[in-house]
């Protein structure tokens, strides 16, 4: 039961992401999805991204952080495990603790892809932030 | 890149004369605007908005305006005219940072619009030394200004 209530929060965290996304890269909401990448798919910005970031934050009264939010350190805490001997996985959920396990395997076998930054991994953000 | 260079009309880049209330959430202050000019308009509205961006942080961070959203204006320039100028914080991120901001005269010119910014901590080009010191001072005097009659 509390599974169906994260889903239908999830949803409903999706659908406002989705409507400022569109606004603010002037797009179609259907082209908008949980696995559309935002900078691969959608061509997104530092500057798209940083309107989203303050959007994001009207929307939904939580904090957030750019640096967290946008996984904008995610290969300096690569690099910053491989350098300390330590586990890449287990140093990204530290880091990422919004992120599930399933999808931390996923970045780390897409990191060749490009920017690995997916529409889902906002709606984790703020589900987290908002718990 | 090529320079583009703006005659203002005015010997001075700042374009805010005071700033008369600040807390976390506004700001606001005053310009005389000598020229009819909208952009100068724009400008001050600006620079409200990035001081408060500055004062938020400590003037710890660096301002960049990224965007003006709905930008719109009514009534004429009638000259020279004394603007009252307002930035609402709407929403803000680590980095981002969203102001209504509106300038308004005596004489019924309105002009609001949405004011995004990046404040971004100083570097080897945007250098702490000289910046932070440098907006405290300027934030200071603008606002013993709006102390005086």
């Amino acid at each position: 039961m509390e599974e169906v209530g994260m889903m239908q929060n999830n949803m409903e965290i999706l659908e406002k992401i989705k409507q400022i996304v569109a606004d603010i890269l002037d797009l179609e909401e259907e082209k908008i999805g949980m696995d559309t990448y935002l900078i691969r798919d959608l061509g997104a910005e530092s500057i798209d991204l940083l309107e989203l970031a303050v959007s994001l934050n009207a929307a939904f009264q939580t904090e957030i952080r750019d640096d967290d939010i946008f996984l904008r350190k995610l290969r300096f805490y690569l690099e910053e495990a491989k350098t300390t001997g330590r586990d890449h996985h287990a140093f990204l959920a530290k880091q990422y603790p919004f992120l599930e396990d399933s999808r931390i395997r996923e970045i780390l076998n897409d990191l060749n892809g490009g920017a690995v930054l997916r529409i889902s991994d906002l709606v984790c953000y703020i589900a987290h932030h908002q718990q | 890149m090529e320079r583009l260079n703006i005659n203002t009309g005015l010997d001075r880049f700042l374009l805010i004369d005071r700033i008369t209330e600040v807390d976390e959430a506004m700001i606001q202050g005053a310009c005389i605007l000598p020229a009819q000019e909208a952009h100068l308009l724009m400008e001050s509205m600006a620079q409200l908005g990035a001081m408060h961006v500055r004062w938020c942080s400590g003037f710890n961070r660096h301002a960049f305006l990224s965007g003006i959203r709905n930008f719109h204006t009514a009534g004429a320039f009638i000259g020279t005219e004394k603007f009252q100028l307002t930035g609402v914080l709407n929403s803000r991120s680590s980095t981002g940072f969203s102001y209504a901001v509106t300038a308004d005269s005596k004489s019924g010119r309105f002009v609001s619009g949405d004011f995004l910014y990046a404040g971004i901590p100083y570097d080897d080009r945007f250098r702490r030394s000289f910046l932070k010191s440098h907006y405290e001072k300027v934030f200071s005097c603008l606002r013993i200004v709006s102390k005086q009659p």
